[in-house]
């Protein structure tokens, strides 16, 4: 597709933003409601019937941290998919700049997207390949806005699984898409044979790992074939340090560590629900305050403190609020993200997060 | 017969707020949606800038607008909207009793209605009725009114509209009017969703000025704070009115009550500050000590001696303790620091 094209005499293709599993997605102005659209069409050699079934899957999801369906058709023989278009960056974009998030900001994260993953499990959607790349969000280190989307190889929990078992699920698992998939899959589905029916335990597990790499900026089973390995012989990397090592995170940090447990959990039975997470989630206390983004001026107090300047002003803020191994400095890791409060002459940074 | 080639209807009809109003099941992607018929003229064309306007804000609590039709019946030429089809229940009126369900869904609505104000949309027929909750505990506001300007609302016969509708909105004259009447509407909402009963002031036609100590008795069990507000929502004038923005933050708030919690860390050691422990002294020897309270909103100083200071700000009786602070204790090289950050559950639809 080139710039300028138009489908559906009603969407306008305006640029090529990302290539998923098995399709090409790009940016498009829908001239009729005035709208920006994600248009989402299959790469050749992609099954037509599988990404029509996808479509009737993810549309089938009505809620606000899901990306809406919100078109589809064929033209010329060919097929596309409107989706609601978030503008921003996917939380696998973030995490690179992020590193570490600290458990404030984590589990705010967590409790949207179990809300979003308890909204496609009601509606029967299983998602199966839950991953940082498959969730967007706003612009920037604010996490307010937070859509999963992508539902490519979603598979309806009931109708379709025996489809997928007699058309050997694996086969398609060699394929270099699951790869990136392959750190947050849950055992179930990584050493699926034909008739076995991973449900929704799989995206709990996808959620646990997914978290897992949120908080502490590495892998829990490591990445490619080691996922798999280590998956199989259930070794998941410990909980690093610096995640309790402040009191003014520890009583947080535990608390969405054991969540985190409880969702990597090799038994799939033994996994709380969706719903349960939700239940648990919506009585964490978090601070919750927009984050700014900022430099560090200078440290005092033998650095155990200092001064950092962003768009909204100067803060002060202390080595006790700063979460994750990169310290700030002037010099390295000058770029710092918190939130602010007030106070004088400068407001107060808490929680701060050394960024890129 | 197929709609545009597409849309099934599934014989489910009937008259809405804006026109004919069709069940569909959407062929391409198997799903139910909803066709409004709209009729030919300038409130069609208001209608349609209308949704597109709120199709651009993507509020959680607005229904989704999926395309826009021509439908020609011969000489007939109308617009119809395919909007979403929410499943769920209508919020009915006397449905509700005081309490954390009443608030979470009253502030739903203000979100909403904060969201289609900032759209530059007045809804104009703010009711229990126009109100849904889906599957997921979500609000949404449906059934943009067409017509709600003087004399047709007032030939509108519907019951249960006419109570909706603010003062203004009876007079004679042609009047103008702004989203403030979403405000009242909403007030009036408010008390709709807890029993069929509205006092007689408001029953009158023009409704009269309601005393705060009449609407009191029609929200027992609300906070004192709240019942100020839905009585500044059904002021007479227009102007006295708060803004949807201000009531959602209001009422937010009062979901929070009692569930914050601050963590206190002095020498390494966390205390915790909730519900169940509402109060704790720092003590610093010789420089003095600090008491804060917690009153289920915020947490306040209550006793300040010596060099105290809270992000560097002299600590005073009655301060509001900020979200997250440095507690200082003293001047000079032997400053002594005590972290107070105060955190709470994030209230979502």
């Amino acid at each position: 597709m080139k710039n300028g094209d138009v489908v559906s005499s009603r969407y306008t293709v305006q640029s090529h933003i990302g290539r998923g599993g098995m399709q090409d997605v790009y940016l498009a102005f829908d001239q009729l409601l005035g709208v920006n659209v994600a248009l989402k069409t299959p790469q050749a050699g992609q099954p037509d019937k599988r990404f029509s079934h996808s479509a009737v899957i993810a549309a089938r999801v009505n809620h606000h941290n899901v990306a809406k369906t919100l078109d589809y058709f064929e033209e010329n023989g060919q097929l596309f998919l409107i989706e609601e278009y978030v503008p921003g960056e996917t939380l696998d974009e973030k995490l690179i700049r992020f590193g570490a998030v600290d458990p404030h900001l984590g589990a705010r994260v967590f409790h949207h997207l179990s809300k979003g993953v308890a909204a496609s499990h009601h509606a029967g959607v299983v998602h199966r390949d839950l991953k940082p790349s498959n969730i967007i969000a706003e612009p920037g280190v604010n996490i307010h806005e937070l859509k999963i989307t992508d539902f490519g190889i979603a598979t309806l929990t009931e109708e379709v699984f025996a489809q997928a078992a007699r058309e050997g699920e694996l086969t398609r698992s060699t394929s270099g898409t699951i790869r990136g998939a392959l750190p947050y899959m849950a055992p179930e589905m990584m050493f699926r044979s034909p008739g076995d029916h991973p449900g929704t335990e799989a995206d709990i597990w996808s959620l646990g790992a997914m978290m897992f790499k949120i908080l502490t900026g590495d892998y829990p089973f490591g990445v490619y074939l080691q996922a798999a390995v280590n998956v199989q012989n259930q070794k998941r990397a410990p909980w690093p340090a610096f995640m309790t090592s402040h009191p003014q995170y520890k009583p947080l940090a535990e608390e969405l560590q054991g969540l985190v447990e409880q969702c990597l959990t090799y038994d799939p039975a033994k996994r709380p629900s969706a719903d349960h997470l939700v239940k648990e989630l919506s009585n964490v206390c978090y601070i919750n305050v927009h984050r700014s983004e900022g430099s560090v001026d200078n440290l005092i107090q033998n650095g155990y403190s200092g001064f950092a300047t962003g768009d909204d002003g100067s803060v002060f803020f202390s080595m006790e609020s700063v979460y994750g191994v990169r310290r700030p400095s002037v010099t390295k890791n000058n770029r710092i993200c918190y939130s602010r409060f007030s106070g004088l002459p400068k407001h107060r940074g808490h929680p701060v997060v050394v960024i890129d | 017969m197929m709609i545009a080639n597409r849309y099934e209807p599934t014989g489910t009809t009937a008259a809405g707020g804006m026109g004919e109003i069709i069940e569909c099941i959407d062929s391409h992607l198997q799903r139910r949606v909803i066709i409004k018929r709209l009729h030919a003229g300038i409130e069609e064309r208001r209608l349609i800038d209308e949704q597109k306007a709120l199709a651009k804000l993507r509020s959680k609590h607005v229904v989704q607008l999926y395309d826009i039709l021509d439908l020609s019946d011969g000489p007939k030429r109308d617009k119809a909207i395919v909007i979403e089809f929410i499943e769920g229940v209508d919020l009915d009126v006397g449905s509700f009793k005081v309490g954390l369900e009443y608030l979470n869904v009253l502030w739903q609505i203000a979100c909403g209605l904060r969201d289609i104000h900032q759209a530059g949309v007045i809804h104009r027929d703010i009711k229990p009725d126009n109100i849904r909750l889906d599957n997921e505990g979500v609000v949404k506001i449906i059934d943009f009114g067409l017509a709600r300007s003087s004399d047709e609302a007032k030939t509108h016969s519907i019951i249960g509209t006419a109570i909706f509708m603010a003062p203004e909105l009876w007079s004679d004259k042609t009047v103008s009017f702004d989203q403030s009447i979403d405000v009242y509407a909403f007030g009036v909402t408010c008390l709709a969703l807890l029993s069929a009963n509205v006092p007689t002031e408001l029953a009158h036609r023009p409704p009269q000025a309601i005393s705060l100590a009449t609407l009191s008795a029609s929200l027992v069990g609300l906070s004192s704070d709240l019942v100020v507000l839905i009585h500044a929502c059904l002021a007479t004038d227009p102007s006295k009115r708060p803004r949807m923005i201000d009531v959602q933050a209001l009422l937010a708030r009062q979901l929070l009550k009692n569930q914050h919690r601050a963590l206190v860390v002095m020498n390494g050691q966390a205390h915790l500050l909730d519900r169940n422990n509402r109060k704790i002294t720092l003590n610093a020897g010789a420089v003095g000590s600090l008491t804060i309270e917690y009153d289920g909103l915020d947490f306040n100083v209550s006793r300040s001696s010596g060099a105290i200071y809270l992000n560097n700000t002299p600590a005073q009786a009655s301060d509001v303790v900020p979200g997250c602070c440095v507690i200082t204790f003293g001047d000079g090289s032997n400053r002594r620091f005590v972290t107070f950050d105060v955190s709470h559950p994030e209230v979502m639809p």
